[in-house]
Parts: structure tokens; sequence; C-alpha cells
């Protein structure tokens, strides 16, 4: 069984830490900015509700940094443990994004600081808006600064690869190239965009179970208006999600053919090729799948004589867990329902301002934001999964980079456990807090 | 020294002295919770966040400074770093718990467990880096780890303690609490402690001192200082807290280097290569200069703040 190893364990334990605290960035990324736009409408039109939101979305901030900023410590940790050769290396050659990240992280929570508790000191009116939008682009850039660390496991760059896969040794090193691995410029804007719509997605879709459990009209009013501005971020932010994406899928046809032919289930490089939905890989070929003719070549390629990767092109102990292909296809196939739903509403609240009390429209909001969350955890799924066996593609297998002591499986488990119970915790803190805050009395 | 290391070494300094108030502050919260109650959480709900985030400076300082090391440390120490890290955790959500969710009147049990889970990490770190500095509790040859002995060495214990006192003194100095002899006490104590501990399980360390005594006038002249104005009850002495402690930490590292495990490892054959070092030192000096920049952005908002009277965002 493939978790009864010390390798196994480390992945797992990497899996569980990767997927809660990324749920906990995102909230951190999209969260500040709703404060943003929160504080703007409570400026402009002195509207008491938007000033409780900003009062109540900032006590929510502050309860999930705490808990991200100690999390993200534990994932750094992790990394060093579980994949310590892994580590060596990008210490050598790719940690500049990491150690800028550092200071940008400083940046936002101290900025985070400021705005919690000096922030009325300040005379001028914005003041606020520029302290919680340096905190919240500050954010956003952490996300983006760890994600160009990944897109070197993706690309690797800035020493000789040969030379290394040959002799061990690192040589013609440039720290700097990492910040131009050709995966990083599709990666990064991909990565920011679906933190805002995933991060936006929930919080919406939070609000719009809170609209329907409203128990007068001060409550009702007050969560509408959240599910307002949550619902605009959300709306922005995931067409950008879904132009990166597009924009991602073409690139990876050219960087990574066997993660891109294991996404897309194709077995042979062909040209003319179909896009394949559904489908399992059985016995050397694929069943139970529709076959869109030509689409597939015309996405990668602009024409449908374009050629595109094969699993066959290589060998098959490099070949990805291929059921990351019915993940993409959910994700896609989610993302884009995403996409025309919110536009639907957002096109229906044009002719009609009340649409949102529409019991209906509240029970698809918050239907998008359990995709939100689907989405977050498929997308960086894929991406990882699609990733192995390598940990550096082409480079280092997650094999060769692992922590293969025993003694680390207990650790393993230990982490699997703190991650387990980290989320449920916090949750239910936040439930105490708000529990104890009476709507009523803030407004 | 190369320039890496003292950054690594400053970093190293500037979080022992900020956990050193936390940890003084976390003993005399379980020592006495209802002196102390009011005196530290002003400080505590502006400061711990912060502290936290250097604790992840100096991770990614670690892995920037010393890539060679990272296999060898990966190996040995994950057990008691990741429980350390643990313990941070708890620390970070008791904090927030305590200071955000509580009613003033049932905050005790959470402070206290902040407190605990404070001193336990304080105490897995500690052990961490005399286990580095002494060679207590590691087999380098078999790259091997003895969980016991890492913790509950007798070096260890009094290294502790030592620091523990020294803390508590920091406190009382920082918050203007306490007498005059009482805290010279606890310096004294800790001192006591330091110089028998290095003389009996760290001869390296011991030898070091007593040849080049002279490294320690700055920590002894900011030390004097302290005190003259601590006598007086002078505010000013608070601004000198933070300096001091890291000044001896700062003189510590001076004479343990350039070695660890009593001499075994020699840390400069660890850097990394010479572009990469190059680019890490750049990029190090200029986030150094910028996070000095957003600290006085940081105290001259609190300075305003108290001018004003200003409410909390929350």
């Amino acid at each position: 069984m493939v978790f009864l190893n010390p390798t196994g364990f480390d992945r797992l334990a990497m899996g569980f830490s990767l997927s809660v605290h990324i749920l906990l960035a995102v909230l951190g990324i999209a969260i500040p900015a709703l404060i943003f736009i929160s504080d703007y409408l409570w400026i402009k039109n002195k509207d008491r509700f938007y000033f409780v939101l900003s009062r109540r979305l900032t006590t929510a901030l502050i309860v999930l940094f705490a808990v991200g900023t100690a999390s993200g410590m534990l994932v750094a940790i992790n990394l060093l443990f579980l994949w310590p050769k892994f580590m060596a290396l990008v210490s050598n050659v790719s940690i500049l994004p990491v150690l800028i990240e550092v200071f940008v992280f400083f940046l936002e929570a101290i900025f985070l600081t400021i705005y919690i508790f000096y922030r009325d000191a300040f005379t001028f009116k914005y003041a606020r808006l520029i302290i919680i939008g340096i905190a919240g682009a500050a954010a956003a850039a952490s996300g983006g600064l760890i994600t160009v660390l990944n897109s070197f496991m993706n690309t690797p760059v800035g020493f000789n690869i040969q030379n290394y896969l040959q002799t061990g040794n690192l040589t013609n090193v440039n720290p700097i190239a990492v910040f131009s691995s050709p995966a990083a410029h599709i990666e990064v804007p991909h990565v920011i965009a679906t933190s805002y719509f995933a991060g936006g997605a929930m919080i919406m879709g939070y609000f719009a179970l809170m609209f329907l459990l409203s128990r007068n009209k001060k409550q009702k009013t007050y969560h509408l208006k959240a599910v307002k501005i949550s619902f605009a971020l959300t709306f922005i932010a995931v067409f950008f999600a879904i132009i990166t994406g597009i924009l991602s899928i073409e690139s990876l046809s050219h960087i990574q053919p066997e993660k891109y032919a294991a996404i897309e289930l194709n077995l042979n490089s062909i040209s003319y090729a179909p896009e394949i939905i559904g489908g399992i890989y059985q016995n050397g070929s694929i069943k139970d799948y529709i076959a869109i003719p030509n689409l597939q070549s015309i996405l990668d390629n602009g024409t449908a004589s374009g050629t595109v990767p094969g699993l066959n092109q290589f060998p098959v102990n490099t070949w990805p867990p291929l059921f990351i292909h019915l993940l993409f296809d959910g994700m896609v196939l989610l993302g884009f329902l995403s996409g025309i739903i919110l536009l639907v509403i957002a096109y229906l609240y044009l002719k009609n301002r009340s649409i949102f009390e529409n019991r209906s429209v509240i029970y698809t909001l918050m239907f998008v934001g359990v995709i939100g969350f689907g989405l977050l955890q498929a997308g960086w799924m894929v991406d990882e999964i699609g990733r192995q066996p390598w940990i550096i593609y082409n480079v280092m297998t997650v094999a060769q980079a692992a922590n293969q002591s025993v003694s680390i499986i207990p650790l393993a488990i230990l982490i699997i456990i703190i991650y387990a119970t980290i989320l449920p915790l916090t949750f239910i803190a936040l439930r105490k807090i708000f529990s104890r805050r009476h709507l009523e009395n803030e407004l | 020294m190369d320039p890496l290391i003292a950054i690594n070494d400053t970093v190293l300094a500037v979080i022992y002295a900020l956990f050193s108030l936390e940890a003084g502050e976390a003993a005399l919260y379980l020592l006495s919770y209802k002196s102390y109650r009011d005196k530290f959480s002003k400080y505590l709900s502006v400061s711990w966040e912060i502290s936290g985030t250097f604790v992840v400076f100096y991770l990614v300082m670690l892995e920037v400074t010393y890539p060679g090391l990272l296999v060898p440390v990966g190996t040995l120490y994950s057990t008691p770093i990741i429980l350390a890290a643990i313990f941070i955790i708890a620390r970070n959500a008791f904090l927030a718990y305590s200071e955000y969710v509580k009613a003033p009147s049932e905050k005790v049990h959470d402070t206290k467990i902040y407190a605990a889970t404070t001193l336990i990490a304080a105490f897995l770190f500690i052990s961490i880096l005399d286990s580095a500095i002494s060679g207590f509790g590691v087999s380098l040859n078999g790259l091997s780890l003895n969980f016991l002995i890492l913790l509950l060495n007798p070096y260890n214990i009094c290294i502790f303690f030592a620091i523990l006192l020294l803390a508590i003194a920091a406190v009382l100095i920082f918050f203007n609490l306490g007498s005059l002899k009482r805290t010279l006490t606890c310096i004294l104590l800790s001192a006591a402690l330091f110089i028998t501990s290095f003389w009996t399980y760290n001869p390296y360390t011991f030898n070091a001192i007593l040849s080049k005594p002279y490294y320690g006038i700055v920590s002894l002249l900011i030390f004097v200082a302290l005190i003259v104005l601590y006598a007086k009850r002078d505010p000013k002495a608070k601004y000198l807290v933070i300096p001091w402690l890291a000044s001896n930490s700062l003189l510590f590292q001076a004479y343990q280097y350039p070695y660890l495990f009593s001499g075994a490892i020699n840390v400069t054959h660890f850097l990394p290569q010479q572009l990469s070092a190059y680019y890490d030192l750049v990029i190090s000096v200029i986030g150094i200069v910028f996070l000095a920049v957003m600290v006085a952005v940081l105290l001259y908002a609190h300075r305003i703040s108290s001018k004003k009277g200003a409410k909390r965002a929350y």
C-alpha cells in the first residue's frame, strides 16, 4: 500500500498541511479586499452597516491571520523536515522568493496591526483605506511569491540541470532566474485570481446562509449588503481565474507535457485531438468517455491540425496518477458553471435591484460558495499530483527528496491530527466570538 | 565573520530578546496572574504576531545561510522542532482566544494555557539551540537524536532557568515593576547559573569568555545604563531592555563562532555558493532596512494613537 512507508506518510502529511493552509491563506487574501470595500462604502455613504461589516470582518481576519501564521510556519517546517534534500537544493538555487516573502509578510503583519489598533489615530479620511490596502496587497504578494517557488518546482531553472543529474553538484547557479521560470508568469496571476475567487465565493456563501437565517430586518439588510460586496469581488475574480486558467493549460503542453497528457487523458501524441470528457484508463485504453472532435488541438494550438502530447511518449513510471483527469474535468466544469451563474445573476441585478433577496438566488450563491471551496482544493491537487512522481520536474523525484527515516511517521501522524483539528477549532472560535456580539447592538 | 552569518545571528538575537520578554511575562502570569493581568496585555496584543513572524524569518534565514546543513538538521531535529511549532500554534490560538473571544472575567484559563504553551515552546527551542552548541543528545556519526537527553541534560536545564531568570528581570524593568533588589537578585542568579553551566558542561564557551572578555563591553555598558535608569524608575529604561537582551545573545553567539556541537562542526563550511550568497545578502539588507522603516511607522502610529486615545477597529 502506497502510504505504508515514510515517503507515503511524508506525502500525506504535506497534503493535509497544504489543504488546510491554502484555505486560511485565500481567506487572508480575500477578507482585506472586502474590508477595503466596506470601509470605502462607509466613508462614501456614511452607511453604518458597512462600518459594522468592516469591524466584524476585521475580527474574523485577526483570528484567521493568527492561525494562518502558525499554520504557515508549520508548512515551512514541514518542507524542511519532510523534504530535506529538496530544501537543500532550493536553498542554494531558488530561495529568493521565500526570503522576499518574509519581508512582505512582515509588511502585512505590521500594517494589519496598525489597522487594528491605530487606524483612527490618523486624521486623513482615507488613511484606513491605505493601511488595509497595503496589508491586503501584501497578502496577495505573499501568495504570489510562494507560487514563484512552486513554478520553479514545475519548470526548474537557475542551475546546470544536466550536470546536477550526472554529478549531484550544483553549477552555473543563478538565483534570480527563478523569477523568470516559464511557469511563473502563468501560475502567479492564476493563483492570485483564484485566491480572490475562492475566498470571495466562500465568504459570499457564508453571508448568503446568514441572510437566510436572519431574524429581523436589520440582520437581513446587513447580510444582504455583505452578500453584494462579496458577490462583486467573486464576480470580477472568476473571469480572471477562467482566462488565466485557459492560458495555464495552453502553456502546460509545452512546459510539462506529461502533466498535460494526464490531465487531458491523452494516450498518444496526435493532431486533430478530441477533448475527452470523463473516461477511465484501463488495460492500456480509455473507457467510458465523451469525445468532442478536434477541440483539444484547437484549444492547445489554435488549429485542429496542431499536435498535442500523449502519455505513451513517456515512460510509465513518470506518469502522474491519471485520476487527475477527472479532477481537472470537474474543476473546469464547475469553474465555467460558476462564471455563467455569476454572469446571469449580475445581468438579473441590472434588471432588478432586489434580485439578491430572491431565495433561489441566495441558494445559488451558497452553492457557488461550496464550489469555490471545491475548486480551491481541486486546483492545488491537480498541480501537485499532476507533477508526480517529481518534486522538481525532471530533476528530483518525491522519493529522492523525502525524509526516509521511520521516525518521521509518528510526526507525520501528529501533523495530520493538528491540521485536522486546527480548522474546526478556528471556526468554532469564530462562531463563539460572533454569537456573543449581537449585531443589533453594534448597529 | 561572514555577513550572512552576522545577519542570521542578529535575527536570532532579536527573536531571543522578543521571546525572552514573552517568556518572562508567561512565567509571571503563571506565578501570579492577578498581579500582572492588566500589565502585559496591551504590549502582548501588539507584539505577539510580530514576534511569531520573526520565527518564520529565522527559519528562512537558516535555510538561506546554511543550505549545506539542512539535510543533517532536518534528520536530527525534526521531532523537537515540530513539537515546538505545535506549541507555538497553541500559543497563538490561546492568546487570540483570550484576547478576542473571552470576556475579561473569563480570560484566566486561556491566558494561563497561553503562558504554559509559551514556556514549553521556549524550553524546546532552547533545548535545540543548547544541543546544537554543546552536542548533548546528538550523535553526529549516526545522525541520531536522544530526545530525553536533549531535554533533560543538566546543561540544558541550567541554561533554561538562567534565561528564564534573566527574562523575568527584563520584564520587571520593561514594565517598571518590582524592586531593584529583586531584579538584581534575578540577574545575579542568572549570571551564576550561566557561568556554572559553561564551566561545567561547555568548556569551549567558558574558555572563549576567559580569553576574550572585552567582547562583553557593549553588553555591559547597556546593562549599566539600564540599571541606572531603572533604579531611578525612569521610563526610558524600557527602551534599553530589548537591545540589552539582543546584545547578550549576540555576545554568546560571538563566543561560539564559528563552531557548533562543541567544536565538531565549523558553520562556515556550509554557506551557499558565492552568487547565491551575494543575492541573499542584498535582499536581506534591503529587507531589514524596509523592516526597520515599517517598525518606525508602527511606533509612530502608536505614538499618535496614544496622544489621541483612539479606539480599536474590531
